[in-house]
């Protein structure tokens, strides 16, 4: 299998991205649902939407470089997305920090997955995942984009053999899923409820 | 089965828009009869609107050049959820990798396990989505309870695929710190959570 195909196809890959797609699909439907009751968290709804439609499009070019095996166009996409500016959390919300957080989990993942591809240093690479995260990741509600970055996070300090510090990274991800499962398994159970 | 799963999710979505929509009427009266107190921020946000709408025209354009639909989801996969046997690999796996300097758990073997069939949704997506995974397609079938469950299902599963994941990353670095307590709980933990979320993965599939 080539390195781009196991990117696309790898099961990991497909697991986040089912993730992905139940739980922004509904966080964005609730979005759009909540600013039309006025109970919106983002202030600018419009541009919120017009980002993640953007955000969507390139994930679709990229998915078209990565199945063409230009992994470094891919990169390339990711850094320029990743590059632009990002809605401040007044502005954006939660949902806003999301996509930000799935941009950089993408480019992450290719950075890890193609390390000879331009290259950045393992520092530079922390900064870009830090960068992404910002300060406030924990605030934000719980959601599979952050938690892979978090565990994306725990891959690249093991790869500098900060090996404590990964472990708790990793511990931190693992925490967010069972949060999600929980969350999951709980509206199971109250769906099943007579 | 990412596109199905997504049709679901768009089932979910637009059942939450129309939430949103039922629980709004009484304010929308109110606002046509006062200017909106965020009109000012609204028009700002209508100039950035335009320019990120612009972006995304020649975004879609590009795509479009390359042969791309933007209106039709990608064919997905069915999430993978561990088998017993592959959570039994884990601590296997963690054993032969071990001696490895680094491992990518995207490239960790993982047999597919049955995902229950699902029925498709219909809805045409419109929310936002962080990666391309919305929908114009329609739906052969209706939605229905059916559908949430499947797609309540798949969630579960991916999750226990994640945190499986997670574990073997997680065991295999405590490889490589045996005595350490804190490594061995946490690793602990992540199996149990394996354990856990792959048999609720089980049980949801069985339905």
């Amino acid at each position: 299998m080539t390195s781009g195909a196991r990117t696309l196809a790898s099961p990991a890959t497909a697991r986040w991205l089912t993730l992905a797609l139940g739980f922004v699909l509904g966080g964005g439907s609730m979005l759009v649902g909540l600013a039309q009751a006025g109970r919106l968290a983002a202030a600018r709804p419009e541009a919120l939407v017009a980002l993640a439609q953007m955000v969507e499009v390139e994930h679709r070019r990229v998915d078209l470089l990565l199945e063409r095996g230009d992994e470094a166009g891919a990169i390339a996409a990711l850094e320029a997305l990743r590059r632009q500016p990002w809605p401040a959390r007044e502005d954006g919300g939660d949902i806003g920090e999301q996509l930000r957080h799935d941009v950089y989990g993408r480019l992450v993942r290719l950075r890890l997955d193609f390390p000879d591809i331009d290259p950045v240093g393992d520092d530079a690479l922390l900064q870009i995942i830090d960068q992404g995260l910002s300060g406030s990741y924990r605030e934000v509600e719980t959601n599979p984009f952050t938690a892979r970055l978090v565990a994306l996070r725990g891959e690249a300090l093991e790869g500098r053999g900060r090996d404590d510090e990964a472990l708790g990274a990793y511990e931190e991800a693992l925490g967010m899923n069972r949060a999600l499962l929980d969350r999951e398994l709980l509206d199971r159970e109250l769906g099943e409820a007579p | 089965m990412r596109a199905t799963t997504l049709l679901l999710a768009g089932a979910l979505a637009t059942g939450l828009l129309a939430s949103g929509c039922a629980k709004r009427a009484p304010e929308s009266a109110a606002a046509t009869a006062a200017p909106h107190p965020l009109a000012p921020e609204l028009g700002a946000a209508a100039g950035e609107l335009a320019a990120v709408s612009a972006a995304l025209a020649q975004n879609a354009a590009s795509l479009a050049a390359l042969g791309v639909d933007t209106s039709r989801s990608r064919d997905g996969e069915k999430p993978d959820a561990p088998t017993k046997r592959e959570r039994d690999e884990i601590r296997d796996g963690a054993d032969e990798k071990s001696s490895e300097s680094a491992t990518d758990l995207d490239d960790a073997p993982t047999p597919k396990t049955p995902v229950a069939p699902k029925s498709a949704a219909p809805s045409p997506s419109t929310a936002p989505t962080a990666t391309a995974r919305t929908t114009a397609e329609p739906s052969p079938e209706p939605v229905g309870a059916a559908s949430d469950e499947a797609s309540g299902c798949d969630r579960i599963c991916a999750l226990a695929g994640v945190a499986c994941d997670l574990a073997q990353r997680i065991c295999t670095l405590a490889k490589h710190h045996e005595g350490d307590a804190r490594y061995a709980d946490v690793c602990w933990n992540a199996e149990r959570q394996c354990e856990q979320a792959s048999d609720a993965c089980a049980d949801c599939s069985a339905c």
